[in-house]
């Protein structure tokens, strides 16, 4: 293959991956079925994959495909960067050819090993809460709570505008409801609460761009840097084949800032080098070359920059160490907060060092009640999954977080053990509730609840109202031992703003008498 | 810095699409309803396969002439929305309301429609008939009796069918869960399937504005979903089930699936269900009660709550219908249950149904 083809076969490849992670991000929908793994991203992230093992002290069976990832990076180096990253690839696609011209800060080049090694050393701990910096989470979570949702007000809304002025057009919208809603798009609209943060966060990824392509790649991402390490002794690199003229041109359009060429010679830093192969068609005399072998140098140097100092790992060790400490004197390690409502299975399961904050869970909740969480486990658990009940409810036909979580931190329940599965405890607000407070009969919690034997009571009474009417009305009553937290109660309750019977972190008391 | 003319031009252009696509999603979000001109009415035209209301004969003397609903249409400003279909009242020869009992769902359900003269009288050839069933939410099989029985829905596709249909379709929206999984756990969509229905999810979309009759007490405009109001023949298949706030969910409850935010309908429901039924009126109502859910509904979730009564029951009447149901299935005098009696009341349909001619089949 000539210099030309290799560039073409990598941004084809690009093009895939990207479009296949988005493909089973859509496609991570409840009642998916297929041979497809919906997690292989994660499964092939060595970063999201040994730092859950090492926190939760357990091997993940299902994740041990990231070593495959890791003997890739062995071979090849940082080529996941540069082929098969999705986020890589968006970084490339928007990044403007015009600003190309980016110097190395040389300094900065170290930040991703730090941040790599205070997730090393907080996982140690059994920590992952900077997991939210992994590139396939940091993308799979911005897609399911901030992309996909808007996404899908863009098709309601398009359809509710079209359909009364455009009927050739209710075929087409036909197709669309009939065939996706329910599965590729969502059966409802989710509401996330902090879906536009989300969305901040990836366009200041894509923004940093602009000092410097592939920004994120170079400085920050600390899969990079998982990859960057084995680079340093992986088997194929770049190298320059014979003394070149030193005109620079592979330097200017080299994303990552990896080659230099100066009056000594050409050098390449394989720590950087994303074997995008955008050099080798740059370069005039066809001088560089990919090849297998190592640190066996050709001609021209194998740049090793000391890009982490026993500063840096001291410095790393001793953050996190610091960090995780602060989180467990935080208030969330001493009581729940009151709206720490996790999946079903979850609380009991050693959550927080399982969680990679991959947001599958989130993704496939067909109601919209499993957000990315503020700050209801701590600062610790930023961005894990909860259910806001306000939002959406644990609906009691489904299991699928359990199904799609690549870490097993939402266990695999079976429909009948989520069935049981208690994640909170429904009280009613009598000060607010409507028969309770303003004499009018409603029972949709009652109604609502799924329980078999009805969580929720109705008691009949008669009153006579604050203004002299004489009402009959049936007040409810939640029987907290049979409530499992499922939350539709709070969901329906047609109360304006906040529900009447709200659901709070599980309570479990020993039975009367 | 000065701008190329070029450089001038492309940024103006991304600027303006960046705050045209910002105000476009700015108004995607607005909770203000899409305006739809509130004249639905005049623009669909009547079915001309309607069957005219016939006078009662004397010879059936129990049977006072059919309280006719009030046409939905009524002059004076507003104008109001209507519904294609219309209920199809009974003729000389047909009973007012069938009941046909036995142990197969799908023969009862067809000696039920044949005992008020046949599905031929309610579907002509090439209309688009719509049946609703209730398919409430996707956590059980049919056997627990939240849905409504797939046997009973696919005889009555099948009787459709064979009356000339030109297609039937099956819809509800359920209150938890996707239509997806519900339908698929009911067993509704492949037994509809099978004998040639479509299924179809409820898209919002087709949800709009309806001005409700000024025969309607509580309810002037609720959000209804078209297509039901478009259909040449909606035919209304509950599944007969308990429910504490109403009592009871059948005929006249079970339209409140083709409306949006059920919830806040609850804080009036029994007048809001009898105000719907001024509005929605299906050309027949069947109640499957081969199963009937006696205790904990609508959501059910034990076989212990389920009794096998092997009934099916079916008027044009929803008011009659839900009485009847009422009086058999619970027990129950119908005027204890509110939305009944308003419905009476209202003039939708009667309430005195020891009075109206019924024809039992027993299989």
């Amino acid at each position: 293959m000539n210099s030309n083809r290799w560039r073409r076969a990598r941004q084809i490849t690009q093009i895939i991956s990207t479009a296949f992670f988005f493909l089973l991000a859509f496609l991570t929908y409840r009642g998916f079925e297929s041979a497809l793994p919906l997690d292989l991203y994660f499964r092939l992230d060595p970063l999201a994959a040994f730092g859950a093992m090492l926190a939760a002290r357990l091997v993940i069976a299902a994740m041990l495909l990231a070593l495959a990832a890791i003997a890739f990076g062995f071979v090849f180096g940082r080529a996941w960067c540069g082929w098969l990253c999705p986020l890589g690839a968006l970084l490339d696609w928007i990044s403007p050819r015009a600003w190309r011209v980016a110097q190395a800060h040389k300094n900065w080049k170290s930040v991703k090993y730090v941040l790599l090694f205070v997730i090393f050393f907080a996982a140690l701990l059994g920590n992952l809460s900077l997991m939210i910096l992994d590139p396939i989470t940091l993308l799979n979570r911005t897609f399911s709570s901030a992309f996909f949702p808007a996404l899908n007000v863009v098709v309601v809304s398009t359809e509710i505008a079209l359909y009364p002025i455009a009927p050739p057009l209710h075929p087409f919208f036909d197709l669309i409801e009939q065939n996706w809603r329910g599965t590729i798009l969502p059966a409802q609209q989710t509401f996330y609460q902090l879906g536009w943060v989300l969305a901040l966060v990836f366009v200041g990824v894509v923004a940093l761009n602009w000092a410097a392509p592939r920004f994120w790649c170079r400085y920050l991402c600390p899969l990079g840097a998982v990859y960057a390490l084995q680079a340093k002794i992986s088997w194929l690199r770049p190298r320059a084949v014979k003394d070149c003229s030193h005109c620079a041109a592979c330097m200017r359009v080299c994303p990552t800032s990896a080659i230099a060429v100066t009056k000594d010679g050409f050098s390449v830093d394989p720590a950087e080098c994303v074997v995008c192969m955008d050099c080798l068609p740059a370069c005039p005399e066809s001088v560089i070359a990919f090849q297998f072998g190592g640190r066996r140098s050709a001609v021209g140097g194998q740049r090793s920059d000391v890009d982490l100092t026993r500063r840096h790992l001291i410095g790393s060790a001793l953050a996190s160490i610091g960090a995780v400490a602060l989180f467990r004197t935080a208030p969330s390690a001493s009581r729940d907060d009151p709206w720490l409502i996790r999946p079903p299975g979850a609380r009991e399961n050693n959550f927080l060092a399982k969680c990679i904050r991959c947001a599958e869970c989130v993704k496939v909740c067909p109601t919209g009640v499993l957000q990315p969480s503020l700050f209801e486990a701590g600062l610790e658990g930023f961005w894990s999954p909860i259910l806001t009940t306000r939002l959406g409810y644990c609906d009691y036909s489904c299991n699928a977080c359990g199904q799609v979580c690549p870490t097993g931190a939402i266990p695999p329940l079976t429909l009948e053990q989520k069935r049981q599965s208690i994640i909170g405890t429904a009280y009613i607000d009598e000060n607010r509730c409507i028969p309770w407070a303003s004499y009018r009969p409603c029972v949709v919690c009652e109604e609502m609840c799924p329980v078999p034997d009805k969580a929720i009571k109705l008691e009949p009474v008669d009153l006579i109202s604050p203004d002299g009417k004489k009402v009959h009305v049936q007040r409810p009553r939640v029987v907290t031992d049979m409530c499992i937290g499922c939350g539709i109660c709070e969901y329906k309750c047609p109360l304006s703003a906040t529900a009447a019977i709200r659901v709070y972190a599980p309570m479990q008391l020993p039975p009367i008498g | 810095m000065m701008l190329s003319r070029r450089e001038f031009i492309r940024r103006s252009v991304l600027y303006a699409l960046t705050l045209a696509g910002g105000s476009a999603l700015a108004a995607c979000n607005s909770p203000t309803p899409t305006p739809i001109p509130p004249t639905l009415a005049p623009t669909v035209p009547p079915s001309p396969t309607r069957v005219p209301p016939t006078a009662t004969l004397a010879s059936t003397a129990t049977i006072a002439p059919t309280t006719a609903p009030p046409p939905s249409t009524i002059a004076q400003g507003a104008p109001t929305a209507t519904m294609t279909a219309t209920p199809v009242p009974p003729t000389a020869f047909d009973p007012y309301l069938a009941v046909a009992r036995g142990a197969n769902p799908g023969a009862i359900t067809r000696a039920a429609i044949d005992a008020l003269g046949g599905m031929k009288r309610f579907v002509k050839p090439g209309n688009d008939v719509i049946l609703k069933p209730n398919i409430c939410n996707a956590s059980y099989t049919p056997e627990y009796a939240t849905t409504t029985n797939p046997q009973v829905l696919a005889e009555l596709v099948k009787m459709c069918l064979e009356a000339g249909a030109k297609r039937v379709r099956v819809m509800d929206q359920p209150f938890a869960g996707t239509a997806v999984e519900a339908y698929k756990k009911s067993g509704i969509r492949e037994a509809v399937e099978k004998v040639g229905g479509q299924m179809e999810i409820m898209a919002a979309m087709k949800y709009a504005d309806a001005d409700f009759p000024k025969t309607a007490r509580d309810l002037k405009k609720w959000k209804v979903y078209q297509d039901i109001l478009k259909a040449d023949v909606v035919i209304n298949v509950p599944i007969a089930k308990t429910h504490d706030i109403a009592k009871l969910t059948l005929a006249m409850k079970g339209l409140m699936g083709v409306i949006t935010d059920p919830p806040a309908f609850h804080n009036a429901l029994d007048q809001r269900i009898a105000d719907l039924n001024t509005l929605i009126k299906p050309t027949l109502n069947v109640i499957d009660a081969v199963r009937t859910l006696a205790v904990n509904g609508p959501t059910g979730g034990s076989l212990d709550f389920v009794v096998k009564t092997n009934l099916v029951m079916a008027s044009h009447d929803p008011v009659a219908l839900d009485a009847y149901a009422t009086k058999v299935l619970f027990l129950k005098k119908p005027e204890e249950i509110a939305y009944i009696k308003y419905g009476a009341e209202m003039g939708i349909g009667r309430i005195d149904v020891d009075k109206v001619r019924i024809k039992e089949v027993t299989m």
